[in-house]
């Protein structure tokens, strides 16, 4: 039975493959698309589909002499902390001031920046004016002039919304690793105390 | 990410949204090589990119939208299947969106031969005439003999194709041989063993329809 059920994997996992291949190989984007979304339904219940899709997309790589970009992977990373800055919080970053950038940001990786204020937020991406404190609706107001920045009454509420909501994040960001950092120093003290008993 | 799916499922709360975030953050972290590179060959095979320097730029355009567009959609992301699978499916919405912005028709490019066959086939989304299932129960149970007097054996199935292609399938399907092991016999990744026997099945499929005549 057991054997049966294997079986029915390793077809069903062959099937997903051949598919996809097929699709690059023929130049079936939409094709590639739905083998793509299979996949990923597939993974959920066989964790192989995600290495053997991988292992496939390097030989194609290979094949058309696309070699590992890691020069790239650089900018890629900077690209990360602009969009998804949270994912690379430190200690001392925590401690820095939040600026109007980083602000925009977030906006930015949350989708809350609507068409007619996309270049208004693109400007202040990268601004490293640090934000007022505190954060009211006049002082942002006053920066938004003193930055002769564009964007409509509505981008700028979302902006102060989301420069309070940081503050309070970042606040908690900071006590946490506090926590976290005082407890790994206490750590290896109490094995040496455990050590000795 | 099926549709069906979407419509059933009831709207994660906050909490359960973080998580999904964290997990894509951390995919993203981890794997933002490869998903650039991979994102780049989707570029270069799909989304008529010129050169290594034209692909370089727009992958990192197509990668920074489709961070943008994968945040915005969290809730339609199950945590259970792979993270990177997802922003890759993610990553193709955005190439197509891009294509059709700029008017790029998709390149097609046929199969084993060049024949209308072919191209109507893989349009249909169908192969050839020969049943998944008897593909594969022919390829995988190899000595258990054809269920039925129409399937075919796999020896059949592998006279249908030459060379490399045959030799393969006989020492992956007959001689059980394992991708490594293969990779290793012809020298090249497990990753292009896995490719060049999909190759090889989907040659079976065309020529054992006579579609690749």
């Amino acid at each position: 039975m057991q054997k049966d059920r294997d079986m029915e994997r390793i077809k069903a996992r062959e099937l997903l493959l051949d598919r996809y291949v097929l699709a690059v190989d023929s130049g079936d984007l939409e094709g590639m698309t739905a083998a793509l979304a299979a996949a990923y339904e597939a993974s959920r219940e066989d964790p192989e589909i995600e290495r053997l899709i991988a292992e496939i997309d390097q030989a194609y790589r290979e094949e058309m002499g696309l070699t590992p970009l890691e020069a790239d992977a650089r900018l890629v990373r900077e690209l990360l902390r602009r969009c998804v800055p949270s994912a690379f919080e430190t200690h001392v970053q925590l401690q820095r001031p939040l600026t109007v950038g980083d602000v925009a940001s977030r906006l930015l990786a949350q989708g809350r920046v609507r068409p007619g204020d996309e270049e208004a937020n693109r400007a202040l991406l990268g601004n490293t004016t640090l934000l007022p404190n505190p954060v009211t609706a006049p002082m942002v107001r006053k920066l938004a002039a003193d930055l002769g920045a564009g964007g409509s009454d509505l981008y700028w509420r979302s902006f102060r919304d989301e420069a309070l909501t940081m503050g309070i994040s970042r606040s908690h960001d900071q006590a946490q690793l506090a926590a976290r950092e005082r407890r790994a120093r206490r750590r290896p003290r109490q094995d040496d105390k455990k050590k000795h008993d | 990410m099926s549709r069906q799916n979407e419509r059933t499922a009831k709207a994660p709360a906050g909490g359960a949204l973080d998580e999904r975030r964290r997990i894509l953050e951390e995919a993203v972290e981890r794997g933002h090589q490869e998903l650039l590179g991979r994102i780049g060959f989707y570029l270069w095979r799909f989304g008529g990119a010129a050169g290594r320097e034209g692909i370089i730029e727009r992958a990192r355009e197509v990668l920074q939208d489709t961070f943008v567009t994968a945040l915005g959609i969290l809730d339609r992301y199950d945590p259970t299947g792979s993270a990177i699978l997802w922003l890759l499916n993610v990553s193709v919405i955005v190439v197509k969106r891009k294509a059709r912005e700029q008017g790029r028709e998709r390149r097609r490019l046929t199969l084993v031969a060049d024949s209308e066959q072919a191209r109507r086939a893989i349009g249909d989304g169908r192969v050839a005439d020969i049943s998944e299932t008897e593909l594969f129960d022919a390829l995988l149970r190899p000595h258990a003999g054809a269920p039925s007097s129409q399937s075919p054996t796999a020896e059949e199935l592998l006279s249908l194709v030459e060379g490399d292609d045959r030799e393969l399938l006989r020492l992956y399907y007959l001689e059980g041989l394992n991708g490594e092991e293969l990779a290793a016999k012809f020298g090249v990744s497990n990753g292009a063993v896995h490719q060049r026997l999909s190759r090889a099945r989907n040659k079976v499929r065309l020529a054992y329809s006579g579609e690749g005549d």
